[in-house]
């Protein structure tokens, strides 16, 4: 194909990305530097508040931090629950495999509002999950399950496991069964297995999934927002509110270019990662 | 030990499927607000559904969204995946990383900049706006898949045409689009589910008048609790598995004939 | 003017040339192989052919014309591919067809081709298969009529066999030299393997590096080879270094081991610096026969028909050597020790 038809062909798209993603996310960094007045609107001037204000006043701190850790616990979930699903699946073959690979990509085609409600029923306090554990005389009164973090955090870990096992999956494969082999033919214990070479050399893996899901957690909004409302406040709950109710877009924009740049240098770091490894 | 890992394994696959097992389930029960297990089954919720103006209209709309996004996402996103797979172009590699680039940024980040972009040029609230939004989410999810399948086909077939007198419109009608055509449905269905359940994005930048379903159920499950909700959840979960699952096998399947 | 010229044929990529300036002239009817080691732009001077890389330098002309610019789809060259190329979502005939619909062919004298060029190829009832319900050979059959059914001026074979198992690969040279006699294209086929070339090709050329080693018949190529690489690359050669002098009526070939033979007055070439002789053209004989060489047996190997000998010299030269196995009669074991020469016309002289 020709270059110059290659480019008129690749034209719309790139006109797309420029005026849609690019321009737009231009002016979300110019007016994060601007000022707000309620009452008064945009303030024309220059200035770093919005930044200093999210990053030092104590209360959006908590804030910070709340999403951070938010986003740790999850990802830990996600690869503890993970790991054991990944490894089975990766030994799996035929229809064995083909069955248990639509049941966890299955998930990711239902909507995150349609899964979250579904926890929403499972949490409630009379919910499925708290009814069980009375009845099998595990507790006495009712976990509190929603409009906290312990909520957002099994909620979550549901909708993100998927990215999860999928990362982890591709990169087990990338292990030959002959290195398992060689291994037990030199006397190891599945134990000493896992530990000398499975997990050393799935550790890409581990390292993308782990990214995945915690840039997915950070930047979440439907699933905090339904499980815990106002309780839990992390940075995209914090940045709806700016935006759509305080209308403070300059302050709201700030936050969202701080998760913004926060997940891209993620994203680059893993990438890196994968590339040095790659070359080593 | 095996046993064990058998055993928590089937937990998490449960773990996996609970919410939307759940959903399932309470659609059909006969209490007022959803319990599970269901009590009960009834279709009334369904037809609840049905019988109500706004929900149908939020289905209107969001069929209308997605339909017209869809088909601009697939032609665009096509066209990106031909002109990638086909050339030696120079930053192939960082051409493609930019195209595929939306599904990296924070859905809420994305919706905050569109609404201030669009606040300026008057496309806040407007349908255009949206299908516009639209197509930026789901175009990259065409280019891949799409790309995937003409990575997958032999170049030398479009040689061999060539060979044979075909002038370069009978090659693409009569050779690359048949062989691409599992990429460009499979990518179209994806984009289509993509864009008639995306929720943040257009949760920021619809007005009163564009109340997609999604967005009515984001709102209605703040405030209430009613099986309806579990019966729209419903429909959509099982429409997307009927129109997903095909396109997903012709998918695999190609991948296993493999292009020559 | 020939029936294929290519002249001056240069492809060069950034700085390395890929092709030098080629010069050939192929006439009509004819089968020519172009043979050479992986690198040495063989397929690149067959895809210039075809058009489907752009020469940097030269001409190509098919029948007086220069279809140097044309591009691919014009250019009446049939291109047989060596993955086969067949569109896998199309039949055998839907596959004959698409060439003949782009050459907007009528439904009736299609039909009649399709049926043709299955029967050449003995496909008449594979006329519905799908490619995947083909075999290897098969696939390649059906590939040659697809070229065939648009009566090129010219075949191009881009190592067609090399997918395909060893007795596959026997039967489908004859079937290919045999379809191009009946329809009496010319031919062009590239390959690495000599035994391809020498068997199917009229002629062959060998090259070396983008640039032509030498051309000629498969006799001429083997038995009187022009440079070192030829000799080297088609069959077997021994190579000895070192100068022709002038003896009395004769001329002696001198080695830098101290070894002197007899040379062919006729062939010599002063100039040359080494020579070759063919394994095969070595014989044993009595010691103290004149013009003989001493030296003794030390591998052994065992060819199936023939036997191949290492014998050292007491020069030092290492000279290899293949026997016919005869009956009644033992071969040599190693260790022992012989006396070994060969016909003065047998020498070739390289050129450097």
């Amino acid at each position: 194909m020709r270059q110059k038809v290659a480019w008129l062909l690749l034209a719309p798209n790139l006109g797309l990305l420029f005026f849609a993603m690019l321009g737009p996310l231009a002016l979300l960094a110019r007016i994060s530097l601007k000022g707000y007045e309620s009452g008064h609107g945009i303030v024309e001037t220059w200035q770093l508040s919005n930044y200093s204000k999210f990053l030092f006043d104590p209360f959006y701190r908590e804030v910070l931090w709340g999403t951070l850790l938010l986003g740790a616990e999850v990802t830990v979930v996600c690869l503890v629950l993970g790991f054991p699903l990944a490894h089975a699946l990766s030994q799996s073959r035929g229809w064995k495999r083909s069955t248990l690979y639509f049941c966890i990509l299955m998930p990711l085609l239902t909507s995150t509002v349609v899964r979250t409600f579904g926890w929403m029923i499972l949490l409630a306090n009379n919910g499925f999950i708290n009814r069980t554990l009375t009845a099998l005389h595990f507790i006495h009164a009712p976990l509190r399950l929603m409009y906290n973090r312990t909520g957002v955090v099994i909620a979550l870990a549901e909708v993100l496991l998927p990215f999860m096992v999928l990362a982890l999956d591709t990169a087990l494969l990338n292990i030959s069964t002959s290195i398992y082999e060689a291994a037990r033919n030199l006397g190891a214990s599945s134990v000493r297995i896992f530990l000398r070479i499975t997990l050393p050399l799935s550790l890409p893996g581990i390292v993308s999934g782990c990214v995945l899901v915690f840039t997915g957690a950070l930047s979440a909004f439907v699933t905090p927002t339904l499980i815990a409302g106002a309780r839990v406040k992390v940075m995209s709950t914090l940045i709806y509110q700016q935006a759509m109710m305080l209308l403070d877009w300059p302050f709201g924009a700030a936050v969202a270019f701080i998760m913004l740049v926060t997940i891209l240098l993620l994203f680059g770091a893993s990438m890196r990662l994968s590339e040095q490894r790659r070359e080593a | 030990m095996k046993r064990a890992l058998w055993l928590l394994n089937g937990l998490v696959l449960l773990y996996l499927l609970a919410p939307i097992i759940v959903v399932i389930a309470t659609s059909f029960g006969t209490t007022a607000y959803p319990v599970f297990p269901p009590q009960g089954f009834t279709l009334k919720w369904f037809v609840n559904f049905w019988s109500t103006p706004e929900l149908r209209e939020s289905l209107r709309i969001s069929a209308a969204i997605s339909t017209t996004s869809t088909t601009l996402a697939t032609v665009i996103g096509t066209f990106s995946a031909l002109a990638l797979a086909r050339t030696r172009l120079r930053g192939k590699t960082v051409l493609s990383a930019v195209l595929l680039s939306p599904i990296l940024f924070p859905a809420i980040v994305l919706a905050l900049a569109l609404l201030i972009a669009f606040q300026r040029v008057g496309l806040a609230q407007t349908f255009p706006g949206l299908v516009l939004a639209h197509v930026l989410l789901t175009t990259p999810f065409v280019v891949r898949l799409v790309m995937a399948s003409a990575a997958e086909f032999d170049p030398s077939l479009e040689e061999a045409a060539q060979n044979l007198g075909a002038g370069w419109w009978r090659i693409f009608a009569r050779i690359t689009l048949p062989l691409i055509l599992p990429g460009i449905l499979a990518g179209a269905v994806f984009a289509f589910i993509m864009s008639f359940d995306e929720l943040v994005v257009t949760l920021l930048l619809s007005g009163p008048a564009l109340q997609t379903l999604p967005i009515r159920i984001f709102n209605y499950v703040q405030y209430s609790s009613d099986p309806t909700i579990s019966a729209i959840s419903t429909c959509l979960i099982v429409a997307w598995l009927i129109v997903g699952i095909p396109a997903y096998a012709r998918l695999m399947s190609v991948r296993h004939q493999g292009g020559a | 003017m020939a029936y294929l010229v290519l002249r001056n044929l240069t492809k060069t990529y950034g700085h390395t040339a890929v092709v030098h300036g080629l010069d050939l002239s192929v006439d009509a009817g004819e089968f020519v192989s172009l043979l050479g080691p992986s690198g040495c732009g063989k397929t690149t001077i067959l895809r210039m052919i075809a058009g489907f890389v752009t020469a940097t330098a030269g001409e190509v002309w098919i029948k007086d014309r220069n279809v140097t610019q044309l591009p691919p789809n014009r250019r009446n060259v049939g291109l047989v591919f060596q993955n086969y190329a067949l569109f896998p979502h199309m039949t055998a005939r839907a596959n004959i067809e698409f060439g003949l619909k782009s050459h907007h062919v009528n439904a009736a004298d299609m039909s009649e081709r399709v049926g043709t060029v299955l029967g050449l190829v003995g496909l008449s009832s594979y006329v519905n298969r799908y490619p995947r319900e083909l075999s290897g050979g098969q696939q390649q059959r059906v590939a040659l009529a697809r070229v065939l059914a648009l009566k090129p001026d010219l075949l191009l074979f881009d190592e067609p066999l090399s997918n395909l198992d060893a007795k596959l690969r026997v039967q489908m040279r004859q079937e290919i030299r045999r379809v191009q006699r009946e329809v009496g294209v010319t031919a062009l086929f590239v390959t690495h393997d000599q035994e391809e070339a020498m068997t199917m090709a009229d002629r062959i050329v060998v090259l070396e590096h983008g640039r032509i080693g030498q051309v000629g018949s498969p006799a001429e190529v083997y038995d009187r080879p022009r440079t070192r690489f030829v000799a080297d690359f088609i069959g077997t050669s021994n190579f000895f270094e070192g100068g022709v002098m002038p003896a009395g009526n004769c001329h002696i070939f001198r080695c830098n081991s101290g070894l002197e033979f007899e040379v062919d007055s006729k062939l010599a070439d002063l100039n040359a610096s080494t020579v070759s002789v063919r394994p095969e053209k070595i014989e044993f004989v009595s010691p103290g026969t004149p013009r003989s060489f001493p030296g003794v047996v030390q591998e052994v190997t065992q060819l199936g028909p023939t036997v191949e000998y290492l014998v050292i010299l007491d020069s030092g030269d290492r000279v290899v050597m293949e026997e016919q196995k005869r009956p009644r009669t033992a071969h040599r074991q190693v260790g022992d020790a012989v006396s070994i020469t060969w016909h003065s016309t047998d020498t070739v002289f390289l050129q450097s």
